[in-house]
């Protein structure tokens, strides 16, 4: 289907027209070419697997003291800024979904949907992650002690 | 809508790019590796790659697709046929340029930044392990050895 999305203008007085993105086989109705749609999809997935180890330790052994906590905090408010961006994409894409036959299908451009899910699945492990980091900062303060001592602690009280 | 997109995709591409300075400023100034994931940073370095990509694919939506739709159905024979209720359904220039271009053009500075940074952390990590397996030692005591050494021959001088 893509060998026609660049259609060459007949004769130079006409524009050279490119429509690559309303005759892509995921979503008609979003003007964003299929190969977008896909990289966008692996990317918000691996961004998703990149999480989850850093999420499954935090959660075992609560160990947060390597961990930046700028970099939480800033990565959290993102994540959260993208899942509302992706969020909004979602319903204006349904709001305005007419396929090339004019039915409202009321279906969102599928990149959109899946993403918001990938960014905001992302932002409660990341959040998970922050609150662990300021909960341990916040004990280790009580305590007079660094954070690194104090998930030291932690680590032997977990394999005891 | 389409000011709402704009604004959340600028403020969290600008966030999410930053993110991984602080560590990167760290990691180069003490090239402490130890305690860091390298799949963590070799991930969000290929993530962020890809949807560099994506901001690409946004930037490249022309901002007259209504009109080119309109000037697809009047060419002779066309492929496919286009209603009108579709063409006019179609996002109008400003809504391509707030909903399309200019997160894409943010996307495409922020993700690009994000990645370069998180494969720089990721291959400080592996330059570092592999040193580490060659000698024989843990990582830690590697840069136990070279780095902190150094730096604290540096400070005492």
């Amino acid at each position: 289907m893509n060998n026609i999305l660049n259609i060459s203008a007949h004769s130079l007085e006409k524009p050279v027209i490119d429509l690559s993105g309303l005759f892509s086989f995921w979503a008609p109705w979003s003007p964003v070419a299929t190969w977008c749609f896909a990289l966008v999809v692996v990317g918000a997935f691996t961004l998703l697997l990149a999480f989850l180890p850093g999420f499954i330790s935090t959660v075992r052994s609560k160990n947060t003291a390597s961990m930046s906590l700028l970099m939480w905090i800033l990565s959290v408010a993102g994540l959260v800024c993208l899942s509302i961006f992706y969020l909004l994409g979602t319903i204006s894409t349904a709001q305005g979904a007419v396929d090339p036959d004019g039915i409202h299908t009321n279906i969102p451009a599928p990149h959109f949907l899946i993403v918001f899910l990938c960014e905001f699945i992302s932002c409660i492990l990341s959040t998970y992650i922050l609150l662990v980091k300021i909960i341990n900062m916040q004990k280790a303060k009580k305590l007079g002690i660094t954070e690194e001592e104090y998930c030291k602690t932690l680590v032997k009280k977990n394999i005891k | 809508m389409e000011i709402a997109m704009t604004v959340f995709s600028l403020i969290g591409t600008f966030l999410i790019s930053f993110s991984m300075l602080p560590q990167t400023i760290v990691t180069m100034r003490t090239k402490e590796t130890a305690n860091l994931s390298f799949g963590l940073y070799l991930l969000m370095g290929f993530a962020t790659f890809l949807i560099f990509f994506y901001g690409i694919g946004l930037v490249m939506v022309p901002p007259n697709i209504k009109e080119q739709a309109e000037a697809y159905m009047k060419l002779p024979n066309p492929r496919y046929t286009l209603t009108t209720e579709y063409i006019q359904n179609l996002p109008t220039s400003n809504s391509v340029i707030l909903g399309y271009i200019v997160p894409g053009s943010a996307i495409i500075f922020g993700e690009l930044f994000c990645s370069v940074t998180s494969f720089m952390i990721a291959y400080i990590k592996i330059k570092n392990k592999r040193a580490a397996i060659k000698l024989g030692i843990t990582e830690d005591e590697y840069i136990n050895r070279t780095y902190r050494t150094i730096s604290q021959g540096v400070s005492n001088e």
